[in-house]
């Protein structure tokens, strides 16, 4: 399984979500063109096998933006339900606040109001 | 005609029939490809008629300006801040007495002023780059001249030394002035000038650890509140005035942060001069379904607009995703990513930290506890040239 050490191979501070947000450098938009691309499509969701882990060592911090448009822009899928987002993306070496910034994005993504 | 000539003039004729129809085909392809670029076009034209339509918004507020009343002289005689809950009225007050302002000079009378907390100093910043950018926006304006007495208590001179304020506004004054103060308390306001989005970047991380340093020193939270703080509030507060800022001199917004031991707060103000957060939301893509709630959109519901914005979904940005057709009649958000929650996540984890919030938005306040009652309504006069964020942080 490929592992990405978001930190060094990405950015450290995981904040816009385009490039029209904050300073639009390192946004979540380039984020998910560069690492989820293959992911991007509604087969892979239906019967796909594929996974990606991401290393958070050197991550400061991952705003909700950030989150939203990288992680739960993929629940517009079908089978994209949160659960099934975290089994196919994984996170290693993430923190709680971390870990709840993205749960939360993937449940507001998924439950439209 | 001979067989001859009738081969030949068959031959010329479907000559010229071949090119046509090369020619039509040409013809069709280039017609394709501009249509290709219209489209494009198009699209590009949205967003720019976005902001074209907020420049307008400018120009019509800048209009209303000629700065040729007479002088205008306004008492400062208490204390200058949305800080503590008792000077709230008074600073709306003064406010909206300041920044709508329309003479050849205003002078304020600071020598009762007891004191200017961070958002006293945030809206001075903010009334000097309105009146710096007025003859961006309207021809022939000549700029009125803003001055100061000297304060009878020492210690106002010196903070405003101190926080940056005098260097902000390019005031001289003694260096030895801000000696009261300790440089270890304070992330000092200043124009954020950035030539590059290079330069920007390194500026806004520098400035988001500046702040998170004065946190880690002197708030109450531990590392987890802090992450909370830094990740969600501080990014979205960021991501919100860097996107609306207008940028010419310098970037269009500022931070001030300052521990105040006595009261044992940290009081955080971060603020952008743009077109403020109605009129955000009422030129934006998602402004049909906006208007659908019928609040008129006048600046006297700017309170109303802002209490909008901290709902989920709702994003004055040119990026905004607008409700689809879902069951025959109803309309609701496509799954996905969206934008819009900002405010909403800013707005809980405020209430979560604990964290007092206060947003000022034209003519529009709000004003949070922490336990998310929210009191908001608008004022006749705008109170902020542009919009303000202000957080009492909890400290040792």
């Amino acid at each position: 399984m490929q592992v990405i050490d978001i930190g060094n191979d990405f950015y450290h501070r995981l904040a816009n979500r385009d490039e029209t947000q904050g300073d639009g450098f390192n946004n979540a938009v380039m984020f998910r063109e560069k690492y989820l691309k293959e992911f991007d499509n509604e087969e892979e969701w239906q019967n796909g096998n594929k996974s990606i882990k991401f290393d958070f060592v050197n991550v400061t911090k991952i705003g909700p933006s950030f989150a939203n448009e990288a992680f739960a822009y993929f629940t517009k899928y079908k089978n994209a339900t949160p659960a099934n987002i975290l089994k196919k993306f994984i996170f290693t070496n993430i923190s709680n606040v971390k870990l709840l910034i993205i749960s939360k994005e993937l449940e507001s993504g998924y439950n439209p109001k | 005609m001979n067989t001859k000539q009738k081969k030949y003039f068959i031959k010329k004729q479907k000559k010229r029939l071949k090119r046509k129809l090369k020619l039509s085909f040409y013809k069709k392809k280039i017609f394709k490809k501009n249509n290709k670029k219209t489209k494009k076009t198009r699209k590009i034209s949205k967003r720019q008629l976005i902001y074209l339509e907020r420049k307008e918004i400018l120009q019509e507020l800048y209009k209303k300006f000629n700065y040729s009343e007479k002088n205008f002289v306004i008492s400062i005689s208490n204390e200058l801040g949305l800080e503590k809950n008792g000077n709230r009225d008074y600073y709306l007050n003064i406010a909206s007495q300041i920044i709508d302002f329309n003479n050849k000079a205003l002078i304020f009378d600071l020598e009762k002023c007891s004191k200017i907390w961070p958002s006293g100093i945030t809206l001075l910043c903010s009334l000097k780059k309105w009146v710096e950018l007025s003859n961006r926006f309207s021809i022939n304006i000549k700029r009125p001249r803003i001055a100061s007495t000297s304060p009878r208590d020492n210690k106002v001179e010196s903070y405003l030394s101190h926080c940056g304020f005098y260097d902000y506004v390019g005031r001289p004054y003694v260096s030895q002035l801000s000696k009261h103060y300790s440089e270890d308390d304070i992330v000092k306001i200043k124009r954020e000038e950035a030539k590059s989005k290079f330069e920007l970047k390194d500026i806004v991380e520098n400035r988001e650890n500046e702040i998170i340093e004065l946190l880690e020193k002197h708030s109450t939270f531990d590392v987890e509140q802090i992450e909370l703080f830094n990740s969600v509030i501080l990014t979205e507060i960021i991501n919100n005035i860097l996107e609306h800022g207008i940028t010419y001199n310098d970037q269009g917004w500022w931070i001030l942060a300052q521990h105040h031991e006595t009261t044992k707060i940290i009081s955080l103000c971060i603020a952008d001069n743009g077109i403020g957060i109605r009129n955000s939301l009422t030129t934006g893509p998602q402004k049909e379904d906006i208007l659908k709630k019928k609040i008129p959109n006048n600046p006297f519901n700017d309170g109303k607009f802002i209490e909008m914005a901290m709902n989920e979904n709702v994003s004055g940005s040119t990026k905004a995703i607008k409700k689809e057709k879902e069951y025959l009649i109803f309309y609701n958000y496509p799954k996905g990513s969206r934008r819009g929650n900002g405010l909403s996540r800013i707005k809980e984890s405020c209430i979560e930290l604990k964290i007092p919030l206060t947003i000022l938005s034209h003519n529009g306040y709000l004003f949070q506890d922490i336990e998310g009652s929210i009191d908001s309504g608008s004022k006749s006069n705008r109170v902020f040239a542009g919009t303000l964020y202000q957080l009492n942080i909890p400290a040792k």
